[in-house]
Protein backbone atom coordinates (compact mmCIF):
# COMPACT_ATOMS: atom_id res chain seq x y z
CA UNK A 1 0.00 0.00 0.00
CA UNK A 2 1.51 3.60 -0.76
CA UNK A 3 1.44 6.18 1.88
CA UNK A 4 -0.84 8.40 1.48
CA UNK A 5 1.20 12.18 1.67
CA UNK A 6 -1.93 14.38 2.00
CA UNK A 7 -4.54 12.35 3.75
CA UNK A 8 -3.34 9.56 5.99
CA UNK A 9 -3.97 5.96 5.08
CA UNK A 10 -7.51 4.81 6.33
CA UNK A 11 -8.81 1.56 6.41
CA UNK A 12 -12.70 1.10 6.99
CA UNK A 13 -14.09 -1.96 9.06
CA UNK A 14 -17.15 -3.00 8.39
CA UNK A 15 -19.03 -4.17 11.36
CA UNK A 16 -22.75 -4.08 10.29
CA UNK A 17 -24.07 -4.69 13.79
CA UNK A 18 -27.67 -4.36 15.01
CA UNK A 19 -26.25 -2.38 18.41
CA UNK A 20 -29.05 -3.96 20.57
CA UNK A 21 -28.18 -7.42 19.39
CA UNK A 22 -26.73 -8.66 22.45
CA UNK A 23 -29.49 -6.66 24.76
CA UNK A 24 -31.89 -8.94 22.69
CA UNK A 25 -29.51 -12.09 23.14
CA UNK A 26 -29.74 -11.13 27.30
CA UNK A 27 -33.37 -10.68 26.79
CA UNK A 28 -34.16 -14.15 24.83
CA UNK A 29 -32.10 -16.08 27.40
CA UNK A 30 -34.93 -14.45 30.50
CA UNK A 31 -37.92 -15.20 28.26
CA UNK A 32 -36.66 -18.76 28.04
CA UNK A 33 -35.85 -18.97 31.81
CA UNK A 34 -39.56 -17.50 32.44
CA UNK A 35 -41.14 -20.06 29.91
CA UNK A 36 -39.54 -22.74 31.74
CA UNK A 37 -41.45 -21.56 35.15
CA UNK A 38 -44.59 -21.31 33.38
CA UNK A 39 -44.45 -17.55 34.00
CA UNK A 40 -46.07 -15.59 31.33
CA UNK A 41 -44.43 -12.47 30.70
CA UNK A 42 -46.66 -9.19 29.57
CA UNK A 43 -45.24 -5.89 28.62
CA UNK A 44 -47.63 -3.45 29.05
CA UNK A 45 -46.84 -0.02 27.03
CA UNK A 46 -49.06 3.26 27.17
CA UNK A 47 -49.07 7.20 27.33
CA UNK A 48 -48.75 8.39 31.38
CA UNK A 49 -52.58 7.28 32.71
CA UNK A 50 -53.95 5.59 30.55
CA UNK A 51 -54.96 3.59 32.63
CA UNK A 52 -52.07 0.43 33.07
CA UNK A 53 -52.64 0.07 37.14
CA UNK A 54 -56.26 0.40 36.96
CA UNK A 55 -56.40 -2.46 34.42
CA UNK A 56 -53.95 -4.81 36.49
CA UNK A 57 -56.32 -4.25 39.43
CA UNK A 58 -59.62 -5.37 37.44
CA UNK A 59 -57.49 -7.90 36.06
CA UNK A 60 -56.42 -9.67 39.38
CA UNK A 61 -60.22 -8.57 41.18
CA UNK A 62 -61.24 -11.12 37.76
CA UNK A 63 -58.97 -13.81 38.52
CA UNK A 64 -60.10 -13.93 42.15
CA UNK A 65 -64.21 -13.80 41.68
CA UNK A 66 -63.23 -16.53 39.24
CA UNK A 67 -61.35 -18.52 41.74
CA UNK A 68 -64.07 -18.34 44.34
CA UNK A 69 -66.23 -19.56 42.37
CA UNK A 70 -64.04 -22.72 41.06
CA UNK A 71 -61.47 -23.85 42.65
CA UNK A 72 -59.28 -25.51 39.48
CA UNK A 73 -58.72 -22.24 37.95
CA UNK A 74 -55.87 -20.30 39.74
CA UNK A 75 -54.12 -17.45 38.27
CA UNK A 76 -51.18 -15.97 40.39
CA UNK A 77 -49.64 -12.61 39.07
CA UNK A 78 -46.23 -10.50 39.83
CA UNK A 79 -46.34 -6.89 38.93
CA UNK A 80 -43.37 -4.95 38.26
CA UNK A 81 -44.13 -1.28 38.02
CA UNK A 82 -42.02 1.10 36.41
CA UNK A 83 -42.39 4.27 37.84
CA UNK A 84 -40.03 7.61 37.74
CA UNK A 85 -40.58 8.61 41.47
CA UNK A 86 -43.05 7.29 43.71
CA UNK A 87 -44.35 3.82 44.99
CA UNK A 88 -48.11 4.94 44.64
CA UNK A 89 -48.92 2.31 41.76
CA UNK A 90 -47.39 -0.37 43.88
CA UNK A 91 -49.37 0.07 46.46
CA UNK A 92 -52.49 0.03 44.21
CA UNK A 93 -51.41 -3.68 43.28
CA UNK A 94 -50.20 -4.70 46.57
CA UNK A 95 -53.57 -5.87 47.85
CA UNK A 96 -53.66 -8.50 44.37
CA UNK A 97 -50.24 -9.48 43.41
CA UNK A 98 -46.74 -9.77 44.36
CA UNK A 99 -45.27 -6.73 43.35
CA UNK A 100 -42.07 -4.61 43.32
CA UNK A 101 -41.54 -1.02 42.31
CA UNK A 102 -38.43 0.05 39.93
CA UNK A 103 -37.92 3.54 40.34
CA UNK A 104 -36.01 4.04 37.10
CA UNK A 105 -34.48 7.60 38.31
CA UNK A 106 -36.21 9.86 35.60
CA UNK A 107 -35.28 7.60 33.16
CA UNK A 108 -37.80 7.03 30.46
CA UNK A 109 -38.55 2.95 29.63
CA UNK A 110 -37.77 0.06 31.65
CA UNK A 111 -34.70 -1.71 30.31
CA UNK A 112 -34.20 -5.51 31.29
CA UNK A 113 -31.23 -4.96 34.10
CA UNK A 114 -33.97 -3.13 36.13
CA UNK A 115 -36.83 -6.14 35.32
CA UNK A 116 -33.92 -8.60 36.09
CA UNK A 117 -33.36 -6.74 39.52
CA UNK A 118 -36.93 -6.11 40.76
CA UNK A 119 -37.96 -9.94 40.12
CA UNK A 120 -34.82 -11.03 42.52
CA UNK A 121 -35.77 -8.42 44.87
CA UNK A 122 -39.41 -10.00 44.81
CA UNK A 123 -37.64 -13.27 45.28
CA UNK A 124 -38.66 -14.72 41.76
CA UNK A 125 -42.53 -15.97 43.12
CA UNK A 126 -44.12 -18.98 41.84
CA UNK A 127 -46.61 -17.11 39.37
CA UNK A 128 -48.71 -17.56 36.33
CA UNK A 129 -48.34 -13.89 35.24
CA UNK A 130 -45.77 -11.68 35.59
CA UNK A 131 -46.99 -7.95 33.84
CA UNK A 132 -44.44 -5.31 33.16
CA UNK A 133 -46.18 -1.89 33.68
CA UNK A 134 -43.71 0.06 31.87
CA UNK A 135 -43.11 3.84 32.16
CA UNK A 136 -46.03 5.81 30.50
CA UNK A 137 -44.58 6.95 27.39
CA UNK A 138 -45.17 5.35 23.47
CA UNK A 139 -41.07 6.30 21.86
CA UNK A 140 -38.80 4.88 24.38
CA UNK A 141 -40.15 1.83 26.04
CA UNK A 142 -40.89 0.67 22.52
CA UNK A 143 -37.47 -0.02 21.42
CA UNK A 144 -36.74 -2.00 24.34
CA UNK A 145 -36.72 -5.91 24.57
CA UNK A 146 -37.93 -6.66 28.30
CA UNK A 147 -37.75 -10.29 27.50
CA UNK A 148 -41.46 -10.14 27.17
CA UNK A 149 -43.71 -13.11 25.81
CA UNK A 150 -46.85 -10.72 24.98
CA UNK A 151 -46.77 -6.65 24.28
CA UNK A 152 -49.72 -4.97 25.02
CA UNK A 153 -50.61 -1.50 24.05
CA UNK A 154 -53.15 0.35 26.01
CA UNK A 155 -54.75 3.27 24.35
CA UNK A 156 -57.25 5.74 26.71
CA UNK A 157 -60.59 7.05 24.74
CA UNK A 158 -59.27 10.21 26.29
CA UNK A 159 -55.86 10.58 24.49
CA UNK A 160 -57.62 11.15 21.35
CA UNK A 161 -57.91 8.34 18.27
CA UNK A 162 -54.84 9.29 16.13
CA UNK A 163 -52.18 8.09 18.16
CA UNK A 164 -51.20 5.12 16.19
CA UNK A 165 -49.76 6.59 13.24
CA UNK A 166 -48.43 8.99 15.04
CA UNK A 167 -46.28 5.95 17.53
CA UNK A 168 -45.67 3.34 14.80
CA UNK A 169 -42.85 1.50 16.79
CA UNK A 170 -45.28 1.17 19.96
CA UNK A 171 -48.37 -0.20 17.57
CA UNK A 172 -45.82 -2.19 15.40
CA UNK A 173 -44.42 -4.41 17.81
CA UNK A 174 -47.53 -5.02 20.09
CA UNK A 175 -49.58 -8.33 19.47
CA UNK A 176 -52.84 -6.57 21.49
CA UNK A 177 -54.01 -3.26 22.39
CA UNK A 178 -56.85 -2.41 24.92
CA UNK A 179 -58.75 0.73 24.49
CA UNK A 180 -59.15 1.77 28.13
CA UNK A 181 -61.71 3.64 29.51
CA UNK A 182 -64.75 3.25 26.94
CA UNK A 183 -67.60 4.21 29.79
CA UNK A 184 -66.07 7.96 28.95
CA UNK A 185 -67.17 7.50 25.05
CA UNK A 186 -70.50 9.70 25.39
CA UNK A 187 -67.71 12.34 26.41
CA UNK A 188 -64.73 12.12 24.42
CA UNK A 189 -64.36 12.62 20.50
CA UNK A 190 -63.17 9.14 19.93
CA UNK A 191 -63.91 6.56 16.89
CA UNK A 192 -63.05 3.37 18.29
CA UNK A 193 -62.91 1.88 14.52
CA UNK A 194 -60.97 4.79 13.22
CA UNK A 195 -58.31 4.09 16.04
CA UNK A 196 -58.41 0.28 15.44
CA UNK A 197 -58.22 0.73 11.56
CA UNK A 198 -55.24 2.57 12.17
CA UNK A 199 -53.79 0.30 14.60
CA UNK A 200 -54.11 -2.25 12.07
CA UNK A 201 -52.33 -0.56 9.08
CA UNK A 202 -49.26 -0.76 11.43
CA UNK A 203 -50.34 -4.61 13.02
CA UNK A 204 -52.80 -6.18 10.83
CA UNK A 205 -52.90 -9.02 13.56
CA UNK A 206 -53.53 -6.96 16.68
CA UNK A 207 -55.99 -7.92 18.89
CA UNK A 208 -58.22 -5.34 20.48
CA UNK A 209 -60.14 -5.17 23.71
CA UNK A 210 -62.16 -2.41 24.19
CA UNK A 211 -62.15 -2.19 28.29
CA UNK A 212 -63.91 0.20 31.00
CA UNK A 213 -62.26 -0.60 34.13
CA UNK A 214 -64.70 1.31 36.52
CA UNK A 215 -67.97 -0.18 34.84
CA UNK A 216 -66.52 -2.76 34.32
CA UNK A 217 -67.00 -4.50 31.20
CA UNK A 218 -64.72 -6.06 28.38
CA UNK A 219 -62.37 -7.52 31.41
CA UNK A 220 -63.44 -10.73 30.89
CA UNK A 221 -62.58 -11.43 27.22
CA UNK A 222 -59.11 -9.23 28.09
CA UNK A 223 -58.48 -11.76 30.79
CA UNK A 224 -59.40 -14.96 28.74
CA UNK A 225 -57.20 -13.39 25.96
CA UNK A 226 -54.31 -13.42 28.29
CA UNK A 227 -54.79 -17.08 29.94
CA UNK A 228 -55.42 -18.36 25.65
CA UNK A 229 -52.07 -16.33 24.98
CA UNK A 230 -50.45 -17.94 27.67
CA UNK A 231 -51.99 -21.58 27.32
CA UNK A 232 -50.76 -21.37 23.47
CA UNK A 233 -47.33 -19.88 24.22
CA UNK A 234 -46.54 -22.97 27.39
CA UNK A 235 -48.62 -25.79 24.60
CA UNK A 236 -48.96 -27.85 27.72
CA UNK A 237 -46.37 -27.32 29.89
CA UNK A 238 -47.85 -26.55 33.28
CA UNK A 239 -46.36 -24.54 36.25
CA UNK A 240 -44.08 -25.95 38.86
CA UNK A 241 -46.29 -25.39 42.10
CA UNK A 242 -44.33 -23.97 44.80
CA UNK B 1 -34.84 10.42 26.08
CA UNK B 2 -33.58 6.98 25.12
CA UNK B 3 -31.32 7.80 22.56
CA UNK B 4 -28.52 8.55 25.53
CA UNK B 5 -29.03 4.61 26.30
CA UNK B 6 -28.21 3.59 22.88
CA UNK B 7 -25.37 5.82 22.49
CA UNK B 8 -24.18 4.75 25.04
CA UNK B 9 -24.00 1.37 23.54
CA UNK B 10 -23.02 2.54 20.57
CA UNK B 11 -19.56 4.53 22.06
CA UNK B 12 -18.85 0.95 24.16
CA UNK B 13 -18.97 -0.90 21.10
CA UNK B 14 -16.84 1.20 19.07
CA UNK B 15 -14.39 1.43 21.96
CA UNK B 16 -14.28 -2.28 21.93
CA UNK B 17 -14.11 -2.65 18.11
CA UNK B 18 -11.14 -0.01 18.08
CA UNK B 19 -8.97 -2.13 20.51
CA UNK B 20 -8.36 -5.21 17.96
CA UNK B 21 -6.60 -2.37 16.03
CA UNK B 22 -3.41 -1.47 17.52
CA UNK B 23 -1.03 1.39 15.81
CA UNK B 24 -4.55 2.29 14.71
CA UNK B 25 -6.36 5.22 16.01
CA UNK B 26 -10.37 6.15 14.89
CA UNK B 27 -11.40 8.77 12.82
CA UNK B 28 -15.19 7.63 11.86
CA UNK B 29 -18.50 5.60 12.74
CA UNK B 30 -21.35 5.02 10.31
CA UNK B 31 -24.58 4.77 11.86
CA UNK B 32 -27.34 3.72 9.99
CA UNK B 33 -31.28 4.66 11.90
CA UNK B 34 -33.59 2.45 10.76
CA UNK B 35 -36.99 4.11 9.91
CA UNK B 36 -38.49 2.64 12.51
CA UNK B 37 -36.10 1.93 15.23
CA UNK B 38 -37.77 3.97 17.38
CA UNK B 39 -34.29 6.60 17.33
CA UNK B 40 -34.21 10.66 16.02
CA UNK B 41 -31.04 10.58 14.30
CA UNK B 42 -30.44 14.11 15.70
CA UNK B 43 -30.74 12.96 19.06
CA UNK B 44 -28.27 10.17 18.92
CA UNK B 45 -26.10 11.90 16.96
CA UNK B 46 -25.79 14.63 19.91
CA UNK B 47 -25.95 11.99 22.32
CA UNK B 48 -22.52 10.00 20.93
CA UNK B 49 -20.93 13.37 20.17
CA UNK B 50 -20.93 14.39 23.91
CA UNK B 51 -20.28 10.68 25.12
CA UNK B 52 -17.34 9.95 23.25
CA UNK B 53 -15.91 13.83 23.91
CA UNK B 54 -15.43 12.23 27.56
CA UNK B 55 -14.04 8.97 26.25
CA UNK B 56 -11.37 6.90 24.33
CA UNK B 57 -12.62 7.97 21.03
CA UNK B 58 -12.69 11.67 21.47
CA UNK B 59 -12.38 13.70 18.15
CA UNK B 60 -14.52 10.37 16.37
CA UNK B 61 -16.51 11.92 13.13
CA UNK B 62 -20.05 10.43 14.15
CA UNK B 63 -22.20 9.66 10.52
CA UNK B 64 -25.70 9.32 11.35
CA UNK B 65 -27.47 8.08 8.55
CA UNK B 66 -31.05 6.55 7.99
CA UNK B 67 -32.48 3.82 6.68
CA UNK B 68 -35.41 3.08 4.63
CA UNK B 69 -37.87 0.32 6.33
CA UNK B 70 -37.77 -2.76 3.68
CA UNK B 71 -40.10 -6.06 3.82
CA UNK B 72 -40.63 -8.88 2.46
CA UNK B 73 -44.39 -10.40 1.59
CA UNK B 74 -44.90 -13.45 2.71
CA UNK B 75 -47.68 -14.04 -0.07
CA UNK B 76 -45.85 -13.01 -3.49
CA UNK B 77 -42.18 -12.84 -1.97
CA UNK B 78 -41.76 -9.37 -3.20
CA UNK B 79 -39.29 -7.13 -1.61
CA UNK B 80 -41.31 -4.07 -0.62
CA UNK B 81 -40.33 -0.24 0.79
CA UNK B 82 -42.92 0.75 3.53
CA UNK B 83 -44.27 3.86 3.33
CA UNK B 84 -45.81 5.94 5.78
CA UNK B 85 -45.81 3.43 7.88
CA UNK B 86 -48.57 1.36 5.63
CA UNK B 87 -47.53 -2.36 6.11
CA UNK B 88 -49.39 -3.96 3.36
CA UNK B 89 -47.48 -5.06 0.20
CA UNK B 90 -47.94 -2.86 -2.87
CA UNK B 91 -47.80 -5.59 -5.44
CA UNK B 92 -50.82 -7.99 -4.16
CA UNK B 93 -52.15 -5.93 -1.16
CA UNK B 94 -51.32 -8.69 1.56
CA UNK B 95 -50.84 -7.10 5.17
CA UNK B 96 -48.84 -10.40 5.79
CA UNK B 97 -45.24 -8.90 5.81
CA UNK B 98 -41.94 -9.46 7.37
CA UNK B 99 -39.93 -6.38 8.50
CA UNK B 100 -36.11 -7.14 6.83
CA UNK B 101 -34.46 -4.11 7.58
CA UNK B 102 -34.85 -0.43 8.71
CA UNK B 103 -36.35 -1.79 12.07
CA UNK B 104 -33.26 -1.29 14.34
CA UNK B 105 -29.51 0.89 14.51
CA UNK B 106 -27.09 -0.37 12.74
CA UNK B 107 -23.15 0.06 13.68
CA UNK B 108 -22.43 -0.43 10.06
CA UNK B 109 -18.54 0.77 9.68
CA UNK B 110 -15.88 2.42 11.23
CA UNK B 111 -12.96 4.15 9.90
CA UNK B 112 -9.16 3.41 10.99
CA UNK B 113 -6.32 5.38 10.29
CA UNK B 114 -2.69 4.53 11.08
CA UNK B 115 -1.55 6.34 14.27
CA UNK B 116 1.66 7.65 12.53
CA UNK B 117 0.02 9.03 9.62
CA UNK B 118 -2.29 10.84 12.12
CA UNK B 119 0.12 12.37 13.94
CA UNK B 120 1.98 13.69 10.46
CA UNK B 121 -1.33 14.57 9.30
CA UNK B 122 -1.44 17.00 12.54
CA UNK B 123 1.72 18.13 12.16
CA UNK B 124 1.00 19.64 8.38
N1 LIG C 1 -63.37 6.77 33.50
C1 LIG C 1 -62.40 5.87 33.62
N2 LIG C 1 -61.27 6.23 34.27
C2 LIG C 1 -60.30 5.32 34.39
C3 LIG C 1 -60.43 4.00 33.87
N3 LIG C 1 -59.27 3.34 34.14
C4 LIG C 1 -58.47 4.21 34.79
N4 LIG C 1 -59.07 5.41 34.96
C5 LIG C 1 -58.55 6.59 35.63
O1 LIG C 1 -57.44 7.10 34.92
C6 LIG C 1 -56.45 7.59 35.81
C7 LIG C 1 -55.11 6.96 35.54
O2 LIG C 1 -55.20 5.56 35.74
P1 LIG C 1 -53.92 4.67 36.08
O3 LIG C 1 -54.38 3.27 36.18
O4 LIG C 1 -53.21 5.23 37.26
O5 LIG C 1 -53.04 4.90 34.76
P2 LIG C 1 -51.52 4.46 34.46
O6 LIG C 1 -50.69 5.68 34.64
O7 LIG C 1 -51.53 4.02 33.04
O8 LIG C 1 -51.17 3.37 35.41
C8 LIG C 1 -56.97 7.31 37.21
O9 LIG C 1 -57.56 8.49 37.71
C9 LIG C 1 -58.01 6.24 36.99
O10 LIG C 1 -59.03 6.25 37.95
C10 LIG C 1 -61.64 3.64 33.21
O11 LIG C 1 -61.84 2.52 32.74
N5 LIG C 1 -62.58 4.62 33.12
MG1 LIG D 1 -49.57 3.21 36.74
ZN1 LIG E 1 -47.18 -9.27 -2.01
Amino acid sequence: MTQATHHPAERVIIVQRDVQQSARLVADVFRQAMRSRGTFVVNLLSSPGAGKTTLLQATAQHWRTEEARSDDRRYRMAVLVGDIATDRDAQRLAPYATVAQLTTGGACHLDLSLVQRGWDAMQQPACEFLFLENVGNLVCPAAHDLGEHLRVILLSTTEGDDKPAKYPKAFRTSQGMVISKTDLLPHVPFSCDAAVADARRLQPDLAVFPVSALQPTGIAAWCQYLVDQRTKFLNGHTINST
Amino acid sequence: MHEMSIARSLVVQVIDLTRDQPGQSLSSVRVRVGELAGVEPQLLLAACEMLAEESAIANTRWEILSQPLLASCELCGETIEIRGFCFACNHCGSTSVRVTSGDAVILEQITMVAMQAAAEDRER
